[in-house]
């Protein structure tokens, strides 16, 4: 799953994301436009459903975050 | 009261006395304090605070999630319908009206908004304590204009034990100290050249026109962020970290990052409560969806821009109902979402962008960024459609005035120019300094004790004489108390 995240972030921002906790904001990668051309992209390859309350920093600031978000709502 | 106002100083020292004195019950003191800093300042509306806290406590402590979603509706259609009326009547009949509408309200109701939309999607417990909602929303540093407080954030930050520090309450007044100085030697200052030029924008020439919108583009920062230092600094003599509003917004490489650097509790709120929530929503997720099907970059990409263009025409009808302030987020709408469309052509092509370049990259970049925020000042200082069209007029008579540009601009400049241009070398110095090593403050305590004390003496002696307060001023009202 993460090697996936990995991808999609690359493929959407052209940035290079070394490792599962670069955090994301803080580096340039993510910012909020990105964030929602990738909920769409998780969306997709994950066939799951991203609800607003789930769209906030915190779910999204590292790759092993999102990992995180992504086992909770496939859980729910 | 106002914030600078010897009644304000004495009401902050005998707070600040008690707060200590009590420990035990700090925030209540605190409560108890905005509480009469409210009632003070609002004349035609004591309870409104009050009343609106109660509403958010009772929908947060409404359990059946479907029944508070309806509440939670009803309370943003209500503050809605409230807020566009205090707008719209504002404009009409401003002079009247600014001593009615609620002070403070387009603050307090975005954060209680925020609040409710929290507890509804679960991120954050319901409060319990009607009380600490009524602070939350009453914190007499915020209280006039923001910041725009989270509540998980401020419950950390409030509702403990602050000792005694000499070290918070040094890092206070100095922070207090660095407000006054953009208020008192820039902002009061500019505001004499600005009300002069768009009070007469049809006798001036386009260049003047100009002249005055760069001077207010410098004016609202100076007077804004100079409110914020004044009350992140006065919070911090209390021992409580507020959000940083500002972080040198002209040193931004685009305009997403200025608009990421400018007011941003305000740019987080509308990120993070309407633009996500719009763009999640079913029926625009559904339109991405087929778009991708079709086309997978434009299935990704239009629903950015549709929730883009949403946020900005709602921010600028926040800030005013004019003309001037819905072309203002028309414009700013436009641009963003240009960048983002424009942003993959110019990566592939090496166009100068972001901080690829260099030094003389970036230097582009800021000042690309400075001429598109002094444009989108201009629709705000030509305010009305007729001021527009004026303004428009100049500029197909191609009537720049260029020639007589120094003669009309000797005849209203008096010495607040060459203050004001001097405070703004010295701002311009410090930001410089900050963007490349950090934050000032700490910088300079990190100096011998001699050049602390020198550095903190010459700043109150400056302020002292060369700052603008005393008889014969009239000390203009924070520009963003009237949003």
């Amino acid at each position: 799953m993460q090697e996936n995240i990995l991808r999609m972030i690359e493929e959407i921002t052209d940035e290079k994301v070394y490792s599962a906790e670069t955090l994301l904001f803080e580096e340039g990668i993510l910012d909020s436009f990105k964030v929602i051309e990738l909920v769409s992209e998780l969306e997709d390859h994950f066939g799951i459903e991203i609800d607003a309350k789930y769209v906030i920093d915190e779910n999204f600031c590292t790759v092993s975050a999102i990992k995180t978000l992504i086992t909770k709502i496939k859980e729910v | 009261m106002q914030l600078l106002s010897i009644e304000f100083a004495i009401f902050w020292f005998v707070v600040f006395i008690v707060y200590y004195q009590f420990t035990k019950y700090q925030w209540q003191i605190l409560l108890i304090a905005s509480l009469c800093f409210y009632f003070f300042n609002a004349k035609n509306f004591p309870f409104m605070i009050i009343i609106f806290s109660v509403l958010l406590w009772g929908i947060g402590r409404i359990n059946n999630q479907n029944r508070r979603g309806v509440a939670l509706t009803v309370l943003i259609a209500g503050d809605v319908i409230l807020l566009a009326f205090c707008k719209f009547y504002s404009g009409m009949h401003f002079a009247i009206v600014r001593n009615h509408v609620p002070i403070g309200l387009s603050f307090f109701i975005l954060a209680g908004i925020g609040y409710c939309l929290d507890v509804h999607w679960e991120r954050l417990e319901p409060e319990n304590n009607v009380f600490k909602i009524i602070l939350f929303l009453s914190f007499f540093p915020a209280l006039l204009q923001g910041p725009i407080n989270r509540y998980g954030k401020f419950y950390e930050e409030i509702f403990r034990c602050h000792s005694f520090s000499w070290e918070n309450i040094c890092r206070g007044l100095q922070r207090v100290l660095w407000g006054l100085f953009k208020k008192l030697i820039i902002a009061e200052r500019l505001i004499n050249i600005t009300n002069i030029i768009f009070l007469n924008l049809e006798s001036n020439s386009l260049s003047v026109f100009f002249f005055g919108v760069m001077c207010f583009a410098v004016e609202l920062y100076t007077d804004f962020s100079g409110y914020m230092d004044i009350i992140i600094g006065i919070a911090q003599t209390f021992g409580i970290k507020m959000p940083e509003n500002f972080r040198r917004p002209y040193f931004a490489l685009s305009v997403a990052e200025f608009w990421r650097r400018w007011h941003i509790t305000l740019g987080a709120w509308f990120k993070d409560y309407v633009m996500y929530a719009f763009v999640m929503s079913l029926p625009i997720k559904k339109l991405g969806k087929y778009l991708r099907r079709k086309n997978k970059k434009l299935g990704r990409m239009l629903p950015t821009i549709i929730g883009t263009m949403v946020v900005w025409i709602l921010t600028g009808l926040w800030h005013g109902n004019s003309v001037g302030y819905i072309l203002w987020g028309l414009f700013y709408g436009t641009v963003i979402c240009s960048s983002l469309c424009l942003e993959n052509l110019c990566r592939k092509n090496d166009i100068v962008h972001k901080k690829s370049n260099g030094k003389f990259g970036k230097i582009f970049c800021i000042v690309r960024t400075w001429v598109i925020v002094f444009i989108a000042d201009m629709f705000i200082c030509a305010d009305s459609w007729n001021g527009i069209k004026l303004i428009i007029k100049k500029f197909i008579n191609a009537d720049f005035g260029i020639s007589s540009f120094a003669d009309q601009i000797k005849s209203f400049v008096s010495k607040d120019i060459i203050w004001a241009l001097a405070g703004c070398a010295v701002l311009f110095s410090v930001s410089l300094v900050e963007e490349q090593y950090g934050n000032m403050l700490i910088l300079i305590e990190r100096k011998s004790t001699l050049v602390r004390w020198f550095i903190w003496y010459s700043l109150i002696f400056i302020i002292f004489i060369f700052g603008v307060y005393g008889t014969g001023y009239d000390i203009s009202t924070f520009l963003y108390q009237i949003y």
